[in-house]
């Protein structure tokens, strides 16, 4: 997909002191926080100690495969982040490169790494994220 | 030449000792002389009397017996004949009929015999500076007429006698009493004019004394006097002075107020700006809500557009300028916030300092009114010791008068007793003037 494009849009956000991003076609609107939703670090296994207002709610639109008709509906999943939260173009000159060795699955939710200036953003995979959170919301369990 | 009351004294005891002495002196021999010259005259009656008696006897009887008893009774022991110079009998005619002394010296027969002596009057005496005449009539039994007249002459040797040594004891004894008189005029005038000196020079140490005891004191009130003045005047400064603090402290105090009320408006002010500052806060928190949502409303518009692919870029950029717009807008609200924090701060700094200008100034009021409470008692304590330095001061002067008076009165008495000294002997007053002559010199 990268290949055909020349940048994807990425929704660029915090989680602490560090830089995420994930594809912001999936993303269907930033909200202020709600003090119920979940935060992505929960989500990751890091910790944030950044304050509710300076927070967002990111609505995640997830595909559900009905799996009969093959026909697929979308739903909204919350995830908390911290701020500043924007959207940004990578295009191929920021994606750094895999190291040799590493196996893309080592870590599912981060799929790869960019950088912008100074600034290194790792990239989230959706699907793992919400895979995860799945996960973390059963409290672990199956 | 002055005298002394002593010496006056003495002189005039004397004078009358000596005028005693020469009273008696002519008194004495007077009284003698008249005492003799009467005994005189009452020997030669009594003599004429008795021999007249035994001449009459004889006349009727033996008038041959008359001249011898003329003689018998002259030579009789009984009688002193030293003064009788003659008995002679003359007859009425004058011829002369007895004598004695029966012989005549040659004097003839005395003196003329009296006559005009009658039965109711036989007798008479006549004087001479010489002699006594004692003269009787003679009348022989009951007859009327006198027979002769028996005359009796005495001497006056014994009157002279009398007189002479009366004379001379008058003046042995006026000369006696004027020598004793003259010793007790001395000691009397001594006894009494000692203790007068005595008493005077007493009372001239004592005046003395009084004198100085006097000057002595007034020269001390006059001191005192000068103390209580310049207490008086080191009052009136003080009194000035804490007049001049009292001035200073009502504009202390008045200043202090105002400063307090000064301080009071700015913590009002200061209040009222915070209260303003919590306004403005919240219409920031409004700004930044409205500036977050907005920031929120470009993100979202950002992800439509971007969504839309090529057909939302000028979507997508007019949500990014919004979103610049919108981070301005919370960057410019930010640092209004911490501008608006500095105030506060620098307002809360100032509330501090208006608090501790607001102590200081009800400090500064304390202390003012204390120091002019403390400065009207100390003015009017002042003022009390000004009274009480007035009164001292009149006290100090009538006792000043009175010490002056006494001065006077005291020197007076100097005076007095110098001139009593000087009446009773003035010799001590020549013998003080030359000393201080001498002391003066």
């Amino acid at each position: 997909m990268i290949a055909r494009r020349a940048s994807i849009p990425v929704l660029r956000f915090c989680v602490g002191a560090q830089r995420f991003g994930m594809a912001a076609d999936d993303v269907a609107a930033i909200v202020p926080a709600r003090a119920h939703s979940v935060h992505i670090a929960t989500v990751l296994g890091l910790e944030s100690t950044t304050q509710v207002h300076e927070r967002r709610d990111i609505h995640i639109m997830v595909s559900a495969d009905n799996g009969t008709d093959n026909q697929t509906s979308s739903r909204i999943v919350k995830l908390q982040a911290d701020g500043p939260v924007d959207v940004v173009r990578l295009g191929p000159e920021h994606i750094v490169p895999q190291a040799a060795g590493i196996s893309p699955h080592y870590w599912k939710p981060i799929i790869g790494f960019a950088r912008i200036g100074e600034q290194t953003i790792l990239l989230l995979d959706i699907p793992s994220v919400i895979a995860a959170l799945m996960d973390t919301r059963d409290g672990g369990n199956p | 030449m002055q005298l002394g009351l002593r010496a006056k004294l003495t002189f005039a005891i004397a004078f009358l000792i000596v005028a005693f002495a020469g009273f008696f002196a002519l008194y004495f021999p007077t009284q003698q002389e008249e005492a003799a010259a009467t005994a005189l005259r009452s020997r030669a009656k009594s003599i004429s009397a008795a021999l007249s008696t035994g001449v009459a006897k004889l006349v009727a009887t033996d008038q041959g017996q008359v001249q011898t008893l003329l003689e018998d009774f002259a030579e009789s022991p009984a009688v002193d004949r030293s003064d009788i110079a003659s008995i002679v009998i003359v007859r009425p005619n004058g011829s002369p009929f007895a004598r004695y002394p029966a012989h005549d010296d040659g004097k003839g027969y005395g003196p003329a015999p009296a006559t005009g002596l009658t039965p109711d009057s036989p007798f008479r005496i006549d004087e001479t500076d010489d002699m006594v005449i004692a003269s009787v009539a003679i009348f022989p039994d009951r007859e009327d007429s006198a027979f002769g007249i028996l005359t009796t002459t005495l001497s006056q040797d014994s009157v002279r006698t009398a007189r002479a040594s009366g004379r001379a004891s008058a003046l042995v004894v006026a000369a006696l009493i004027l020598v004793i008189g003259v010793i007790v005029a001395w000691l009397v005038g001594g006894g009494i004019a000692t203790p007068i000196l005595h008493a005077a020079r007493q009372l001239d140490a004592v005046s003395s004394t009084l004198v100085a005891a006097a000057r002595d004191q007034e020269a001390s009130s006059a001191e005192e006097a000068a103390a209580v003045a310049q207490t008086r005047r080191s009052m009136e400064t003080l009194l000035d002075s804490a007049q001049q603090i009292a001035d200073r402290s009502s504009e202390v105090l008045g200043n202090a107020e105002r400063s307090t009320n000064g301080s009071r408006q700015i913590a009002d002010r200061i209040g009222n700006l915070n209260e303003l500052s919590e306004k403005v806060a919240d219409i920031l928190a409004v700004i930044m809500q409205v500036a977050d949502k907005a920031d929120l409303l470009a993100l979202n518009a950002s992800l439509e557009g971007t969504r839309a692919g090529d057909a939302g870029k000028g979507f997508t950029l007019v949500a990014a300028e919004m979103r610049r717009l919108a981070e301005n807008v919370m960057e410019s609200v930010a640092g209004i916030r911490e501008l608006m924090k500095d105030m506060r701060e620098a307002s809360q700094a100032a509330v501090t300092a208006s608090e501790e200008g607001t102590k200081s100034s009800t400090a500064t009021t304390h202390s003012a009114r204390e120091i002019a409470l403390l400065t009207q008692e100390q003015r009017q304590a002042t003022e009390q010791v000004m009274a009480s330095m007035d009164e001292m001061g009149e006290i100090l002067n009538h006792t000043l008068d009175g010490i002056q008076r006494t001065t006077a009165s005291a020197s007076q008495l100097t005076e007095l007793a110098r001139t009593l000294a000087d009446i009773v002997n003035p010799a001590v007053t020549r013998q003080r003037h030359d000393s201080e002559l001498e002391a003066r010199t």
